[in-house]
């Protein structure tokens, strides 16, 4: 936790900054790192194939010593005439081995800054929120469900 | 470092606790049905279609065999543009690799899987499956 919140101390000055007026270096990559892997710890491992609230998601990739995930957004950008759009992975800058290399690079700079925003304005409050809603929803079908195995006992 | 984000911080890991605590209850649950479930079915029925597209697979291994409770599910998945589906089958019992020569990989269920057990359920699969095994006493016995 205590990690945790270095990092995002660290990302806080990005809150008021625009993309081209600042440097995303290498120890803010490190703190975005620290926080992405940090929400997909808090995200249950059952929800990774659902999308987090403001379009954040979560990528497992296979590799030879087993699953890695990523924390990844999606960012579109202007590519000969046309808009692209390329998932992010927040966690990034790693190139995993599975048959063949892939590479799954760090997040451009626009989106560390996004991020950043996003985390001070509410992003983590929205995860727990989403969270909730969904344990709401499986305690409410686990009711009937604990209810019909009683009756199977009885 | 804010207090409010801090706050959020401590909001999102006791959403996660109340999660953790429904997830034990889900897990618990499931163990429960399937062990029910496989000992309801006679071995004869394994690989039968049971109600709601359930089935049971045994699976043999070093040393015996494994029964497995299955269900197929539908993925759908994208590939250069074009989009594909495919069958998968969800061990609901799963999450074990087995030794027969080699190593077998019987992942767990996923969240869908998990959950449609546990509405099934709710929905009466248990009286379901007795209705089916009923039927098929009685067929086998005008078969004699």
């Amino acid at each position: 936790m205590d990690k945790v919140e270095k990092a995002l101390a660290r990302l806080e000055r990005f809150q008021l900054k625009k993309s081209w007026n600042v440097r995303v270096t290498e120890k803010d990559y490190e703190a975005v790192t620290i926080v992405a892997e940090y929400i997909i710890r808090m995200v249950p491992l059952r929800y990774h194939d659902c999308i987090l609230p403001r379009g954040y998601y979560i990528v497992t990739a296979d590799y030879d010593l087993g699953q890695h995930k990523f924390l990844c957004k999606d960012h579109s950008n202007w590519n000969y005439q046309e808009f692209e759009s390329k998932p992010q992975y927040l966690n990034g800058g790693v190139s995993l081995h599975y048959g063949t290399y892939t590479s799954y690079p760090r997040p451009v700079p626009d989106v560390v800054i996004e991020f950043a925003k996003d985390l001070y304005t509410g992003l983590l409050s929205e995860i727990a929120e989403w969270l909730d809603e969904r344990t709401a929803e499986e305690n409410e079908i686990l009711e009937e469900f604990e209810k019909k195995l009683k009756e199977r006992r009885c | 470092m804010k207090e409010g984000i801090k706050r959020e911080l401590e909001k999102l890991e006791a959403a996660r606790k109340r999660n953790l605590q429904t997830s034990t209850r889900i897990n618990e649950g499931i163990n429960r049905v399937v062990d029910i479930i496989l000992e309801m079915v006679p071995e004869e029925y394994d690989e039968h279609a049971l109600p709601r597209g359930y089935y049971i697979k045994a699976v043999p291994f070093d040393l015996g065999t494994y029964r497995f409770l299955c269900k197929d599910y539908i993925e759908y998945f994208d590939d250069e543009g074009f989009s594909y589906h495919t069958d998968v089958t969800q061990y609901l019992n799963g999450g074990v690799s087995l030794h027969y020569g080699h190593y077998m990989d019987f992942p767990s269920p996923s969240r869908e899987a998990r959950i449609g057990l546990i509405r099934d359920v709710s929905l009466g699969l248990f009286d379901e499956i007795k209705q089916w095994l009923q039927k098929k006493e009685k067929k086998e016995v005008q078969n004699g």
